[in-house]
């Protein structure tokens, strides 16, 4: 059969099946539905959170836990139509995000000793210490970024968000976005300039180590 | 340090996905547990005798109902001398009496 189903005949499981759909079958008591919408939000809000708080994960993971926590206690007056949820659950990360780093003690990381745990996949030690070191680098050089730029740089370049998309989520305007993603470019461009021989670029660009 | 160079350290940064802790989809789970409402009562809910007899009045018209039925079957197939009466005032020779003419009218060929 070709037909398409309706999105509320399918099992929550379904990945065609809104984010949304998932939202409002939660709030109508369904059993699988909070744990569809949360395998598909929560890696995302993680990854998010990890990069906006400079690769602290044990604090991602509160932030990430209390958006969530907001997105199920609004579940039943959630108006279809109005946002995307994936947009709702960046923009409340964002916030937390910054309200975080407002109010903890301003500690700078230091970054390369704080290695990551790196996804499986990567061949050989060398290279995943040289992934490691990137990342930890790359988090420590977000961390200098004033707030928007970090956020506009994390949610076009490593979170793939359209400009648009993003603007939704800081409550900007789209050109307002690209110009907060150009500086930030350039900053992180002039901030890890010193370090390229140290992540293992050896000559020219584009080299994977 | 070039574009490239920074998208390499962008691709490293996806490469490094952060995958969720079981122990944060556990606790992510937990809360949405406490917070679910009560699944509401289905749309249409199943048929019941009970829900059936609860409409049309409860078992009192029920009695009554079934005493009705019981009589109409009686009169059917053993009609009381006032009911055979009756139905010969309406009924002459074989022929039929129309007790509202026009009804023929009214519902078309219904009759056939």
């Amino acid at each position: 059969m070709t037909m398409a189903r309706p999105a509320l005949a399918a099992t929550p499981d379904d990945p065609e099946v809104p984010d949304e759909a998932l939202l409002v079958l939660y709030a109508n008591g369904d059993p699988g539905a909070a744990r569809a919408l949360s395998l598909r939000l929560v890696p995302r809000a993680l990854g998010y959170a990890t990069r906006l708080l400079g690769g602290d994960r044990a604090e991602a993971e509160d932030v990430v836990q209390e958006a969530m926590l907001r997105l199920w206690r609004m579940a039943p007056d959630w108006r279809t139509g109005e946002a995307r949820v994936a947009t709702w659950v960046y923009r409340v990360v964002t916030n937390l995000c910054t309200d975080r780093r407002r109010a903890r003690v301003r500690r700078r990381a230091d970054a390369l000793d704080d290695a990551p745990e790196v996804a499986d996949g990567t061949p050989g030690a060398e290279g995943r210490l040289i992934a490691a070191q990137r990342v930890a680098a790359l988090h420590a050089a977000l961390a200098e970024l004033p707030d928007r730029q970090r956020q506009a740089v994390v949610l076009r370049h490593i979170e793939g968000l359209s400009n648009p998309e993003i603007a939704a989520v800081l409550d900007l305007g789209v050109e307002a976005v690209e110009s907060l993603t150009a500086r930030g470019k350039r900053a992180l461009s002039a901030i890890l300039a010193g370090q390229r021989d140290a992540l293992g670029w050896t000559d020219g660009g584009g080299d994977d180590g | 340090m070039t574009d490239d160079d920074l998208d390499d350290l962008f691709a490293a940064a996806r490469a490094d996905a952060a995958r969720p802790s079981d122990g944060l989809m556990a606790r992510v789970l937990a809360d949405a547990d406490a917070l679910q409402p009560q699944r509401r009562a289905p749309a249409r809910p199943r048929f019941r005798l009970s829900a059936l007899i609860a409409a049309l009045g409860g078992m009192g018209a029920m009695a009554g109902l079934a005493t009705a039925t019981v009589a109409g079957l009686w009169i059917g197939l053993a009609p009381p001398a006032a009911v055979d009466d009756l139905a010969a005032a309406f009924w002459v020779a074989g022929d039929s009496l129309d007790l509202i003419p026009d009804l023929e009218g009214m519902m078309g060929d219904a009759d056939g």
